[in-house]
């Protein structure tokens, strides 16, 4: 198998960039002001966020969060693999992790489409204005991650060297992984009904 | 077919959807309290956790950034737990 290692000894590199790590912070840093804003107009009008919970499809967004931590699992896999410079591998890994995550989009698709056929849109009340905003951000995040991973997959079969195709692999699971850590947000803002 | 290498990624992944399955268990049944949210909350927490540390290294990164994810999780946590009890 081919060598993949950076040679800065294993473990006390930085997986991927430290670019991506800041870029990473500073998303989940943007998206926790929303998460505050959200909080504070929840004390307001508290009746209100708990009524509208009582229209979110909590399987559905059960059944997201489950798919993208299964995705998450098999890209962890896949950096796991290209480390070892398994390609074959780390390559079968992230097209199964792509083919898994893709059906977040089919569930969130249909999600949005119930909601708005009951005539529910971002003007209805002030918590569905944040559930649209918050959600169709952290798909735009989901759709660049896609993106990014697709991009992966022609990085496999590149002819840079190893050790930099495996900073590539890091890079991207890290930011796949971001998008996981918001979803895990949402959840538990969003999607739990209030008593 | 499990790969032994594996076994750390299993592991994580089978307990980040333990905690979903969980609380999908809690929120069907009454609760005295505010147990249920505050379980939720402390699931919540715990698949950050173990989503930062199984999937995403966050243990080799430097100091630094180390902080900077403790902080976030720890704020995240305090508003959670906010929007439960407030």
């Amino acid at each position: 198998m081919e060598e993949a290692r950076t040679g800065k000894g294993d473990a006390a590199r930085v997986p991927g960039d430290s670019d991506v790590w800041f870029f990473i912070i500073a998303d989940i840093c943007g998206f926790s002001v929303i998460f505050v804003l959200l909080v504070v107009a929840q004390t307001r009008s508290r009746e209100v966020f708990e009524h509208a919970r009582e229209q979110i499809d909590l399987q559905l967004g059960l059944i997201n969060t489950i798919i993208l931590l299964s995705s998450g699992a098999l890209v962890a896999k896949a950096v796991k693999r290209a480390r070892e410079g398994d390609w074959v591998r780390a390559d079968t890994h992230l097209k199964r992790s792509l083919l898994v995550g893709s059906g977040f989009a089919i569930i969130k698709l249909l999600e949005w489409s119930t909601k708005v056929r009951d005539g529910i849109g971002l003007t209805t009340n002030e918590f569905f204005a944040y559930y649209f905003a918050l959600t169709g951000i952290h798909f735009l995040h989901y759709l660049i991650g896609c993106v990014i991973l697709s991009l992966l997959v022609r990085v496999v079969r590149s002819d840079m060297p190893a050790a930099n195709r495996v900073r590539w692999f890091e890079a991207g699971a890290a930011y796949w992984h971001m998008v996981d850590l918001l979803w895990i947000c949402l959840l538990a803002l969003l999607y739990f009904p209030s008593r | 077919m499990i790969d032994v290498r594996d076994k750390s990624i299993e592991v994580t992944w089978s307990l980040l959807v333990g905690a979903v399955l969980f609380v999908v268990g809690i929120t069907r049944y009454p609760t005295p309290g505010r147990f249920t949210e505050t379980a939720v909350v402390a699931l919540s927490v715990m698949k950050l956790w173990l989503a930062l540390d199984g999937f995403m290294e966050t243990g080799r990164l430097g100091t630094p950034l180390r902080l900077a994810f403790g902080c976030w999780l720890t704020a995240i946590a305090v508003l959670l737990l906010a929007a439960v009890w407030f």
